[in-house]
């Protein structure tokens, strides 16, 4: 493992590597502070960029543009209180209140050494965990790996927000989209209307572009600009109480967030509320969570950071995204030409060890930007949005074309980025849908190759002990959120009767 | 911040759920009807995954669309993250969440209500369809350079100055990261522009 490390560290420390490294830690985090922007939409709109890369160079930068878009993220949540994804909406309690009592910069400040020593927390969970997990993964055939698949969509399905049945809808629309084009067992032509440009699918990229960045500015412009709160340098001095304070929230949020993160499908939102809600129980200053506590910054934001580098389990060992933004890098694996997945270690060594290990530099890169600069980036907020957002919009349809080189990618753009404005309108969860999307070939062709190994009939999953559990468990995640909530209303009721 | 008419929403959402059980239908139909359910030996077949996943499109969206037009759709239930939230005996956060609405008396630091940028939202978008159709004649760079214009200035209404050193600016920049440094061929138009 140290000689894979060492691998990895001897890639990721060339000049070129470390020059994109930092490109992508700083364009993310310039990205993560447009209103409303996370990093999906920055690692989207910049995949482009990174198209005449090597492809461990490309996915360097853009696990950069990951990192930076999401600390980005976490400066729009204090300073404006607009999340830029959902797994930074609760920072936005706490965080926010600390603004507007003039400590926005030790909100920052508490948040990128959270993030960091998350991040390096995690990283040595996902070295330990990951390789292992990924040998176990060689014994699966395609009745585990549709299994996996089942669970991956029911995970997310279940942690779909406010309503599991809307998140299933979305999870389909995905898995239809992905239907479109030439069925790779059959040779069929599906859904193509005798265009060319369908013949190949909807492209995955652009469909992400016109989702998250096109969508997002459509709904900012119908939302409306926000005033930005100020975070001057002075405020940016943490004080060691603030730290000693902190430090609890920290740990117990590194790996409260790996724990979720290595969930298929699911992980950043979850892990960060279920962070906050443990600090605001166990915490000595319970009383100021909501009010401006410094705890209730720290928790969330170490929780969603450690689960996006848990992400990558499921990603790089079973090729299946832990989450949206972790769907996107899937793309850029697939774009490179690399299938994520059991074999990715052994086949690939210098790519993922390199890309590992850029993680940690990364990390330091954000730490070493951010600590200082955060009232820097906070700055772009104070730029009128009416001159950013054409500019955004310019990006992404350029960005668009320049992955196929035709005009096709830009329509689709187009479309998809009203799709996207409506789905935000309506409150219809994207992470389901891009999921399914990303899914959908890997689920049909796990189908087909299991049907065909059971001779027509799937029940050869009933006689394969993994993907049985595997299965219990997805629909364990189905049933479980009934059964509880049954249980909590149980409980609560029989609580309201004894005190009468 | 006050919330969108709830009549409102659930036109939108009845509109949604009917294009959606349209075409979920449709995908359910074609792929009975064109494609192969099963291939030899009832392994699957290219028609199968388009098919359910069609029908049940169909099925859910038919259902949420005659729950939303009668009024009987039940706005919540529990996920997984809520039970989680209500074990540790958190709220849900108020925050300005990208999916939060104003009304039309909620105005923003331009003093803009929301009737006012609804009509932004629509003027963009019937400019940036324009712009598509432009790309033949002025180029892709030229068009959306004309478009980012367009907004700032007409849309934005800011000064017409620095909108075009801004644009100009932008412009420069995206034709030297795309058209320079990754040399991608941007089209051009009739009128060349921007290769």
């Amino acid at each position: 493992m140290i000689d894979n490390l060492l691998l990895g560290f001897e890639t990721a420390l060339t000049p070129e590597n470390l020059f994109w490294c930092f490109i992508g830690v700083f364009m993310g985090t310039v990205i993560g502070v447009l209103p409303g922007l996370g990093s999906t939409t920055g690692v989207a709109v910049l995949l482009p960029l990174t198209m005449s890369f090597e492809p461990v160079t490309a996915l360097i930068m853009l696990a950069g543009i990951y990192y930076g878009s999401q600390y980005g993220g976490t400066i729009t949540s204090v300073l404006i209180s607009t999340p830029g994804e959902a797994s930074s909406v609760v920072t936005t309690l706490d965080g926010y209140q600390m603004a507007r009592q003039g400590r926005a910069g030790a909100a920052l400040s508490i948040a990128a050494i959270g993030s960091f020593v998350a991040a390096i927390i995690s990283l040595f969970l996902l070295i330990l965990l990951a390789p292992p997990f990924a040998h176990f993964a060689l014994r699966f055939g395609p009745p585990e790996m549709l299994a996996v698949m089942v669970l991956g969509l029911a995970t997310i399905i279940s942690f779909a927000g406010d309503n599991r049945v809307i998140g299933l809808l979305m999870a389909l629309v995905g898995l239809l989209i992905a239907c479109v084009g030439v069925d790779t067992g059959s040779g069929t032509s599906r859904f193509t209307f005798d265009s060319i440009y369908l013949l190949s699918g909807i492209p995955f990229v652009e469909v992400m572009i016109g989702l998250f960045a096109v969508g997002e500015v459509l709904n900012q412009i119908h939302i409306g600009a926000a005033k930005p709160i100020k975070a001057g340098f002075k405020e940016l001095m943490i004080t060691k109480a603030d730290i000693m304070r902190s430090r609890g929230a920290i740990l117990r949020g590194s790996f409260l967030g790996f724990g979720f993160g290595v969930l298929p499908g699911a992980g950043s939102t979850l892990a960060s509320f279920m962070a906050y809600g443990i600090e605001k129980n166990v915490s000595k200053n319970k009383h100021e969570f909501g009010k401006g506590a410094i705890e209730g910054v720290a928790a969330p934001e170490s929780a969603n950071n450690a689960a996006a580098n848990a992400n990558f389990v499921p990603t790089l060992t079973l090729g299946i995204p832990g989450g949206a933004t972790t769907a996107v890098l899937l793309g850029a694996f697939l774009v490179n030409g690399i299938q994520p997945g059991p074999l990715l270690f052994d086949e690939q060594p210098t790519l993922v060890w390199g890309l590992i290990a850029s993680f940690f530099i990364g990390n330091v890169i954000l730490l070493a930007l951010n600590l200082p600069l955060a009232p820097v980036f906070a700055q772009i907020l104070r730029v009128p949005y009416g001159y950013m957002y054409p500019l955004i919009l310019l990006t992404s349809f350029v960005g668009a074309f320049s992955i196929q080189n035709n005009m096709f990618s830009v329509w689709v753009v187009l479309i998809f980025g009203l799709v996207g404005y409506v789905m935000k309108r309506l409150d219809l969860p994207m992470a389901p849908l891009v999921l399914g999307l990303v899914l959908g070939p890997l689920f049909e062709k796990a189908l087909v190759q299991t049907s065909a190994i059971g001779d027509g009939s799937l029940g050869i999953l009933l006689d394969r002990p993994i993907a049985i559990v595997v299965l219990g468990l997805a629909l364990l995640q189905v049933a479980a959120p009934t059964v509880f909530s049954r249980l909590l209303r149980g409980r609560r009721a029989a609580a309201v009767a004894s005190t009468k | 911040m006050t919330t969108q008419p709830r009549h409102q929403i659930a036109v939108q959402e009845a509109i949604a759920f009917g294009f959606l059980t349209a075409v979920g239908g449709y995908a359910f139909l074609t792929a009975w009807f064109d494609y192969d359910l099963l291939n030899e030996g009832n392994r699957v077949g290219p028609g199968l995954v388009p098919a359910v996943v069609g029908g049940l499109i169909a099925l859910i969206s038919g259902v949420l669309l005659v729950l939303t037009v009668t009024g009987r759709r039940a706005r919540h239930d529990h996920g997984l993250a809520e039970v989680a939230q209500s074990v540790v005996g958190d709220q849900p956060p108020e925050t300005a969440d990208p999916g939060a609405d104003a009304g039309d008396d909620d105005v923003d630091i331009f003093g803009r209500t929301a009737a006012q940028r609804m009509r932004q939202l629509q003027m963009v978008t019937v400019a940036l369809v324009a712009a598509l159709f432009l790309v033949s004649l002025v180029g892709l760079l030229g068009a959306l350079g004309l478009f980012s214009l367009f907004v700032s200035v007409v849309v934005e209404r800011r000064p017409w100055l620095p909108s075009v050193l801004i644009t100009a600016a932008s412009v420069l920049v995206v034709y030297g990261v795309f058209a320079v440094f990754l040399e991608v061929p941007l089209p051009t138009g009739s009128l060349g522009i921007g290769g």
